[in-house]
This record gives structure tokens, C-alpha cells and sequence, in this order.
């Protein structure tokens, strides 16, 4: 979530699609129930906020929706794209944000087109698209400006060149007429989205559209704001991140990303499912969304070229993109100590560069050509997950050994004497590893609103053992039969770092500091990813969660909670920022330099997220997702959206393979 | 029972235990409020954790009491009042998430499943993990890719994947991708792709 649970009651309109938190998430629906008996919220004069479900299914949520439609799966970028047809024809949108705040302004290369259902660039042959065309207009002055800047500041020796050395910044029109800027691309390529055109794709009539659109479009006043949240719904699909993004535009349009009560939020399935795609359980990255690297990278220099996001406005910060180096460095440092150095380019090559997809899919799929021999499965299985249980079944009867690791007996570890299945046919060498129980072990869990909150311990295992006692007793066994019997390139197991006080029983603490991250000079735990450099003097397991354990202490373990609101919520804005942490820097709401305007005043002042003190010349309010001190006013003030090479939101994007605009298919 | 009026029952609010005796009710009032006030959780420390479950990240109290034997024992789980996600509410899966701490289908000893066998085997912690470390060295010696086809150097494992991750904790996650990583795995995924 941009937001999180209790922001939600924020909301003027709460649009839920692809979900059903009544149901699936009934305790977190409690902010939603709150929105709606809220007289302050909603449009119009107010009255409680307005609830939009837009599912397949009439379920409990629908029953306590102001508004429920009825769509047809999958077809969520004509739902969602008839309504920013809507607010662009009726200019219901938020202007000044529109024009500040996201890339309308930005002018698209002359090549670019879209016809008969094809983006400029797309090879038949390859059936991928040649995304050259995708590109903005670049402003040859201000980059020329830019670079000057760039040699002035390395000439007194401060700091490395961007990152998006080599690209241009891309030309502006900020009256979004010119018939390039993505402003008029936009309206053009969302023309099609007649209500009519919308109600015969979804099979939502186009009145009840229109009676959504209505409500939908008031949320484009500056003191208005809309949520939209959203779960498996809109992410099973193989073009869920169009039909995400979809939504993501009208937001942007509305202005209501980077606010309170708005955003875009996803509703997330388990316990600490946000926690472990951040540590990047996930074959294409690393921790803290860094790439995983590609073949044909021979150094630090082409990764970080080809995986950092390239500077596009001289106002944009690119803070991923300039500091990707340093969180990358700061990693392998984690992970290989001294055996990364400057003269190895900090054991880049230790890390696996993947040939191709390898994701949950490829597993089974290369199970099946007998090609993956061994899977470990650690509280999930395989056969109740994914879309088809019978091909994983006939998956993991072809691999030569299988490792379950969970508390108790699931469909994958004995999927091997299931109903109908001949054990004498399946040769699958079957190991079921029983690991302990949540309440049996410490450690954090993050919910879906970024929220890193700490458990205790508190009972104790009988004949289970931890998960990561077993994987460290197992790494540690296997490096040791690497050391007897010889074997292919055991160099990164005797390179790793284990700095546990056991290190075939580390601790949760141990490992927790480790993310956070250090002052490799010092030994001090650091307070902030901004302290992380390129240079090998700092270590960070995450970079996002660093300064969620410094000096101070486990900011997860905090309980300045609901017990005493006028203490610990000042702002009544529900922040609660004394209660266990969040990332980045324990921000609530992401991107909140977009919930105030040019000036830093907020644009609905009942509703703060940051606003700009002139006085004390600093951000106030959330945890600013930005400089705390950078004055609104200054010229070289950075755009809202600090993390993409725009600065701004993208209604353009050349960084979605399948099309800078989302489209139905 | 003998005539009560409203006045004579208000009166029994106003009394408190041990001096009452029988009552107009004709029962000993004060039996029934010692009992109600033995509490299953009387003397049992509170530990915090969080629901099991989905990502709302409710705050949970677990309460446990020694057995006697110097073991935990839980007693009862129930939603944490301070917190600012629920407010101690929690779902019937959080409700009941004791359930899961205590079922009896709990594997408690290592198994072993040998090829072409119907029946698991008891099996020491030793020798599974001796056996599954050489399986993840034969798999990684058998599948290990140093240089690709073009010549770049991408040491990588092809034949070993890693599944799984949305039910434990951030640093065992965090872990378990360092570990992995190290083996060279690039098959490393969890519940967020499906």
C-alpha cells in the first residue's frame, strides 16, 4: 500500500475492485465501515464516504457498498480507462497537480504512435516491442545546463556522476497542449473509452458507469479524496500490472496519490508476505528491489547502468537511480565482508545472474522437462497454490528430492500417497522438515500498509526447529562437503559473512540489525539509507528497512498505540508514528510532498500529510517522503515523486514491456 | 424463591463478595462471584505477537502460564487493545489462530519418504539434514552454470529452487534469499508471484 489500514478511513471514496475485504479482511474493513459512518467524508456535502465495489461476484463487501457493478474479469483497463476518459472530458481533473506533479507536461519523441491496437515499435517476428520510441523529447539545453552543474560538482570532488549520465531530460510543455506532451496523448489514447464502449467490454451499463463516474469525478477537488483498493482481483492476471496502472493514471489525474485517505493500496494475503517480497523472495530481485543482475553485465558499472532508473527532469531527484550504487555496494558487503572489495568489484559475479523467467511457473514447468532435481518448499505448498495443482503434482514426482519445511503435514509433502496416486511410480525422495510455529520464534512480520511491527516468542518448540537454524545447520553442512569432496565454485558459501554469535543458530535480533545495516568504520548500526555509500564503509542487508534498528534500538518493537491517541497521534491524522515503524523512515503515507501544493500548504487542510513550516524552515506532519528541509519556494526543489527519474507521477511510462499506456485487450 | 423487589436487587450490586451469604436469590452469591473471578488467565504473562494470517498485521496478546515443568503453556490468544491497526478486534481466523499453536497434527519428528515408498520413516535431525545437504550439493554440482553460452560469467544454479516465505518472519526471509543466493539459486519465489 502507497497508505495503509487506518488511512483509509481518510477516504471520501473508497473504490474496492478485485476484492472483498469484508470477507478477507475483516478487521482492516473496520477503517473502511469507519470512512462510510464518518459524516465529514464523502461527496458533496458529506455525509459518510462512498463505497464503490466493482467485482465478478455480489459478495458481503457489495452488500455494504453504496455502489456495486458487476464486471467481467480482466477487464479492468476499460473500466478504469472510461473513467479517466470521464474526468479528462469533463475536466473534473486536479490541475495544478496534474501539471506539477505528474509527466502531462513531458513532450513524447516524434515516432511514437499507437494504431489498431499496436504502440509504435513492436516486432512480429520477436513479438516484443523495440520501446525506442517510448522516449521523451530531450531538452538539449537544460541537459547541457545539467552536466555543467555535474562537472562543477566533481570538479570540488563531491560525489559520483548521476546515473543518468547519457540521457536527456526531456522537453516541457506546461500549458499541455502541444499535441506530443503526454497530456494530449493521454486524452487521445483514453478517447476510445466511451461509457458505451466501457459498458460493452466490462458489462457494466453505461448508466450505472456514469453513476460511478459522477461520484468519482468530485474526488478531483483539491478537498476531496479517493482510495482505491485492491487484491487478487486485479493481480491474477497475466496483465494485472496494466490493469493496476490503469487506476494508478486516474489517481494521478485526481490528484489523489500522496495524500491521506488516498493512494493506491493493496490489500495482501499473509502475514508477512509485504516483509519477504521487500527481502526479495522473488527470481528478479534483490533486497530492496534492487535488479537481480543480467548476463552479459560484466561490472558494477553496466548493472547499475542498465538497472537504475535515468534522470528525465533536472527537478527530478532520481533518488533510486543516484544512490543505487550505494545500496548495491552495501549489500555485497553484507553478504560477502571482506572478500568484497574494491578490486572485485565487491564480489558482483557471486550473485547469480538468471538466463530468463525464473518464476514460480518456470519451477514446475522445468520440473516437468527434468531439468530441476531439488525444491525446497518453506510454509507453502505447491499443490494448493497456482493454477494448476495437477501439473505441480506431476512436477514434484519428477524432481529427485523435495524438501517440505512447516509445522504441519501439507498437500505437498504427501502428495506422494494422495487419492489415486501408485507411490511405487513416484521416485521423489521426500524430506519433511517440521520448522516451528509463528508464536514459537520472535522476529517482524509487515502488514500491507509497510507496517514492520515485532513479535515475542512465546512459547517454546517441542521437536520442531526454526527455519533458520535448519537452513543455517544446512549451509553450513554443505559448505563442509565442499570443503571434503571438492565441487563447483564453492567460493560465495566460504566468502559469506555469518556474524552471529552461533552461526548455526542465529538470532532474529542478529539478522534484524544486519538489515538495517552498519557503519563498517565505526560498528555502528546507522540511522538512515542515506548514510549508505559506494565505497565499502557501509553495510546494509535492505537498504529500505535501514534506520528501523539503529543505535536507538528495534523501532518495530515501539506500542505508542491507541491507548493514549492525543499523545501518540497528535495530528489525528492517524500516523500513530510512535507504533512499531514503517519504511522508508517510518513514513506513513508514501509520496507525501504531493498532498501539498506548490507553496507546501496542504491542499485540503483538514486533512494534512506534510505541510511546508515556513518558519522553522521544515516539513511537518508525516514523516516527510522527501528532504525534510527543502524549501518549496527554492527553484531546484525536487518533484514529489522522489524514487523515478521523472520526479513526477508517470501517465507515460516506457518501463511496462506491453505499452507505455495501458490498454484493453 | 421468596419475593424480591426491584429495591432488594438494586441492593445486591452494592454488596461485594464473602458478606452475603444466601440471598433473596436463594443461592450464595458470593460462591458465584469467586468463581467468576478465577480467571483462566489469572497470573499469566503477556507476550505480544501478531496474527498469523493475512496482512492486516493485527497485534494479538498470547497468554501463557509455566506448567509447572518450566514450559510455556498457552492459555488463550485475544486481540491487543493498543493497537492502531485493530483496536483488539480480531477475525474468527485470529480468534482462533490458538488452534494452530496447539493442533495436534503438529509434525514433531523429522520424516523420511524414500523413492517408491508408501509410508514416511522416523528419521534423526542428523541424518536428514546430512542426506538433504548432499542432495543440494549433487543438484547444484549436477546443474551449476558457470559461464553461459556467450561466454558471461553468470554462476548460476539452475537445478535447485526455494519456495515459500509469506508465513515467516522478515529476517528468516531475509535469510533465507541471502543463502540461497550464495548457493547460486535463481528459481527463488514465494507466495507473492501467485
Amino acid at each position: 500500500m502507497t497508505n495503509h489500514w487506518r488511512d483509509i478511513q481518510n477516504a471520501d471514496v473508497i473504490i474496492i475492485n478485485g476484492a472483498n475485504p469484508a470477507e478477507a479482511h475483516p478487521v482492516g474493513f473496520q477503517w473502511f465501515l469507519k470512512a462510510k459512518l464518518d459524516p465529514r467524508r464523502g461527496v458533496g456535502r458529506g455525509g459518510g464516504a462512498k463505497m464503490i465495489h466493482i467485482d465478478p461476484r455480489f459478495t458481503r463487501t457489495s452488500a455494504v457498498s453504496d455502489v456495486y457493478a458487476r464486471i467481467r474479469t480482466g477487464t479492468d483497463v476499460a473500466f478504469f480507462g472510461g473513467l479517466i476518459n470521464y474526468v479528462l472530458e469533463k475536466n473534473l481533473i486536479h490541475h495544478e497537480y496534474v501539471k506539477h506533479y505528474t509527466n502531462a507536461s513531458f513532450l513524447v519523441k516524434d515516432g511514437y504512435g499507437f494504431s489498431e491496437g499496436l504502440f509504435s515499435g513492436y516486432d512480429p517476428v520477436k513479438r516484443t516491442y523495440d520501446t525506442a520510441t517510448w522516449a521523451y523529447e530531450g531538452d538539449a539545453p537544460a541537459q547541457a545546463a545539467f552536466e555543467r552543474t555535474q562537472k562543477e560538482i566533481l570538479a570540488h570532488g563531491q560525489g559520483p556522476a548521476s546515473a543518468g549520465a547519457g540521457v536527456a531530460f526531456a522537453k516541457r510543455d506546461m500549458q499541455l497542449e502541444h499535441p506530443r506532451s503526454v497530456f494530449q496523448l493521454l486524452r487521445k489514447h483514453y478517447a476510445r473509452y466511451t461509457p458505451d464502449t466501457v459498458a460493452s467490454i466490462t458489462g457494466i451499463p453505461a448508466d450505472q458507469f456514469l453513476e460511478i463516474a459522477k461520484i468519482v469525478g468530485e474526488t478531483g477537488r483539491p478537498d476531496k479524496v479517493m482510495t482505491v483498493v485492491y487484491a487478487v482481483g486485479l493481480t491474477h492476471h497475466t496483465t494485472g500490472g496494466q490493469l493496476i496502472r490503469t487506476a494508478a493514471l486516474l489517481q494521478l489525474l485526481l490528484g489523489n496519490m500522496g495524500r491521506p485517505g488516498g493512494g493506491m493500496n493493496a490489500e495482501r494475503g499473509h502475514a508477512n508476505i509485504q516483509g519477504n517480497t521487500d527481502n526479495a523472495i522473488s527470481w528478479e530481485i534483490l533486497p530492496g528491489y534492487l535488479r537481480i543482475p543480467a548476463p552479459g553485465q560484466k561490472n558494477l558499472n553496466d548493472y547499475v547502468t542498465q538497472s537504475a532508473p535515468k534522470k528525465f527532469d533536472s527537478n527530478s531527484w532520481n533518488f533510486f537511480g543516484t544512490n543505487y550504487r550505494k545500496f548495491m555496494v552495501s549489500l555485497l558487503k553484507t553478504w560477502y565482508g571482506d572478500k568484497a572489495t574494491d578490486k572485485n568489484e565487491y564480489a558482483f559475479d557471486f550473485i547469480p545472474k538468471p538466463f530468463t523467467n525464473s518464476s514460480w511457473i518456470s519451477i514446475y514447468d522445468q520440473a516437468l522437462k527434468k531439468k530441476m532435481e531439488g525444491l525446497i518448499l518453506s510454509g507453502m505448498t505447491a499443490t494448493s497454490i497456482g493454477p494448476d495443482a495437477n501439473q505441480v503434482m506431476q512436477a514434484l514426482a519428477n524432481l529427485k528430492w523435495l524438501a517440505v519445511m512447516d509445522p504441519l503435514p501439507t498437500t505437498s509433502s504427501e502428495f506422494w500417497r494422495r487419492p489415486g496416486a501408485d507411490p511405487k511410480t513416484i521416485q521423489t525422495e521426500v524430506f519433511m522438515v517440521p520448522s516451528t510455529h509463528w508464536i514459537e520464534k520472535d522476529g517482524s512480520f509487515v502488514n500491507s500498509g509497510r507496517w514492520m511491527q515485532w513479535k515475542e516468542a512465546a512459547i517454546q518448540p517441542e521437536g520442531a526447529r526454526h527455519d533458520h537454524w535448519v537452513l543455517a545447520d544446512l549451509f553450513a553442512r554443505v559448505k563442509k562437503l565442499y570443503a571434503q569432496q571438492g565441487g563447483k565454485f564453492p567460493d560465495p558459501l566460504n566468502a559469506l559473512t555469518m556474524n552471529y554469535k552461533d552461526p548455526l543458530k542465529p538470532e532474529l535480533d542478529e539478522l534484524c540489525q544486519e538489515i538495517n545495516g552498519f557503519d563498517l568504520t565505526t560498528g555502528k548500526r546507522l540511522a538512515t539509507f542515506g548514510a549508505l555509500k559506494d565505497d565499502g564503509t557501509t553495510s546494509a542487508g535492505n537498504w529500505i528497512y535501514t534506520g528501523s534498528y539503529p543505535e536507538a534500538g528495534n523501532l518495530s518493537k515501539r506500542r505508542a498505540g491507541v491507548q493514549d491517541p492525543k499523545k501518540n497521534d497528535p495530528t489525528g491524522m492517524g500516523f500513530y508514528h510512535g507504533w512499531a515503524w514503517s519504511w522508508p523512515l517510518n513514513r506513513r503515507v508514501m509520496y507525501n510532498r504531493a498532498s501539498a501544493d506548490l507553496n507546501g500548504k496542504a491542499w485540503d487542510p483538514s486533512r494534512p500529510g506534510i505541510e511546508w513550516d515556513a518558519t522553522e524552515k521544515k516539513w511537518k506532519g508525516d514523516v516527510p517522503d522527501y528532504p525534510p528541509t527543502m524549501d518549496p519556494k527554492d527553484p531546484k526543489r525536487w518533484g514529489p515523486f522522489i524514487m523515478n527519474g521523472e520526479g513526477v507521477g508517470r501517465l507515460f511510462s516506457s518501463s511496462m514491456l506491453d505499452g507505455p499506456f495501458p490498454e484493453h485487450y | 424463591m421468596s419475593q424480591m423487589t426491584r429495591r432488594d436487587f438494586v441492593k445486591l450490586g452494592a454488596v461485594s463478595a464473602g458478606a452475603l451469604g444466601t440471598t433473596p436469590l436463594g443461592f450464595d452469591l458470593a460462591e458465584a462471584v469467586q468463581v467468576k473471578r478465577d480467571l483462566r488467565i489469572e497470573g499469566a504473562k503477556e507476550v505480544h505477537s501478531l496474527c498469523p494470517y493475512c496482512a492486516v498485521g493485527c497485534s494479538i496478546i498470547a497468554y501463557t502460564k509455566d506448567d509447572g515443568k518450566g514450559h510455556a503453556k498457552l492459555l488463550q490468544i485475544e486481540g491487543d487493545p493498543d493497537s492502531p491497526v485493530n483496536e483488539g478486534r480480531l477475525c474468527p481466523k485470529g480468534a482462533t489462530a490458538m488452534q494452530l499453536a496447539i493442533s495436534t497434527r503438529r509434525v514433531d519428528k523429522p520424516l523420511y519418504r524414500a523413492p517408491g515408498s508408501d509410508k514416511w520413516q522416523e528419521i534423526s535431525w542428523d541424518e536428514m539434514l546430512d542426506k538433504l545437504a548432499q542432495r543440494i550439493k549433487e543438484s547444484r554440482d549436477a546443474t551449476f552454470v558457470t559461464t553461459d553460452a556467450k561466454g558471461n560469467t553468470v554462476n548460476r544454479c539452475e537445478g535447485v529452487a526455494f519456495a515459500g516465505g509469506a508465513t515467516f518472519s522478515s529476517e528468516e526471509g531475509y535469510f533465507a534469499a541471502k543463502l540461497m543466493r550464495t548457493l547460486g539459486v535463481v528459481h527463488l519465489e514465494q507466495q507473492a508471484r501467485v
